[in-house]
């Protein structure tokens, strides 16, 4: 039984490692090319939106009690 | 001298940390659970173990952005907190969370699967079914938005009243 189990996790170890070395150049190929920047700048644009909306909230004198300026 | 109670700041603080989490939502559940779609999709089908990992990659960037959102978001419960002028109403940051989330699903919606095309919802279902989700994703952001928002009003009416 031991002998099994130990064959098991030494077929396990000996797999080849799962990172995918070969196509590690050809991702980071795809994904840090010219386009980069601006698609991280599309990416970033719903978050900047909510979060100008979130810290205008924060700062508004509009939302006291009685929702005029405090 | 009576300070006059301020909603605001935890209204604001709730709706840039509700955006953070609804957006760890969105990427738990539909990129990495459900797998239905990954950040650029649309535009970079993950059909090949490289344009996956790339897609994987992109997701990342995505989560970096909403981590940076709900750090954001506690930094400014955080100094809403012990504020004199600041009531301490879990209602208020309640509504803010929820609204923040509602929010964050309207704007990513409207710009990322509307605008730009550069994912959609359910990428592989049938182009009408595709369409109903990306609406019915815009719909569930407005009504989490107006619950939430209502959901500060009134605590804020209520208040007034007191």
């Amino acid at each position: 039984m031991e002998r099994s189990v130990a064959a098991v996790l030494l077929a396990l170890v000996a797999l080849p490692a799962p990172a995918c070395e070969t196509c590690r150049p050809l991702v980071r190929a795809t994904v840090y090319d010219g386009r980069f920047l601006p698609t991280l700048g599309l990416l970033s644009a719903p978050l900047l939106v909510v979060a100008a909306i979130g810290t205008f909230v924060y700062r508004s004198d509009r939302f006291g009690s009685d929702g005029r300026s405090a | 001298m009576d300070v006059q109670p301020r909603f605001g700041p935890l209204a604001g603080a709730g709706i840039v940390l509700g955006a953070g989490l609804g957006g760890f939502v969105n990427g738990i559940l539909l990129h990495q659970i459900l797998q239905w779609h990954n950040m650029l999709s649309a535009r970079m089908p993950p059909d090949t173990l490289v344009r996956a990992k790339a897609n994987m990659m992109w997701d990342g960037y995505f989560h970096a952005g909403v981590w940076t959102m709900t750090v954001g978001g506690l930094a400014l419960l955080w100094s809403a907190t012990g504020r004199a002028d600041v009531p301490h109403s879990g209602r208020t940051l309640l509504g803010g969370l929820l609204a923040g989330w509602g929010l964050f699903n309207l704007v990513e919606g409207a710009i990322d699967h509307q605008i730009l095309g550069l994912h959609h919802v359910a990428e592989s279902a049938p182009p009408g079914a595709k369409a109903a989700w990306d609406l019915g994703f815009l719909l569930f952001g407005a009504a989490l938005a107006l619950v939430g928002w209502s959901l500060a009003l009134v605590e804020r009416a209520r208040a007034a009243r007191a």
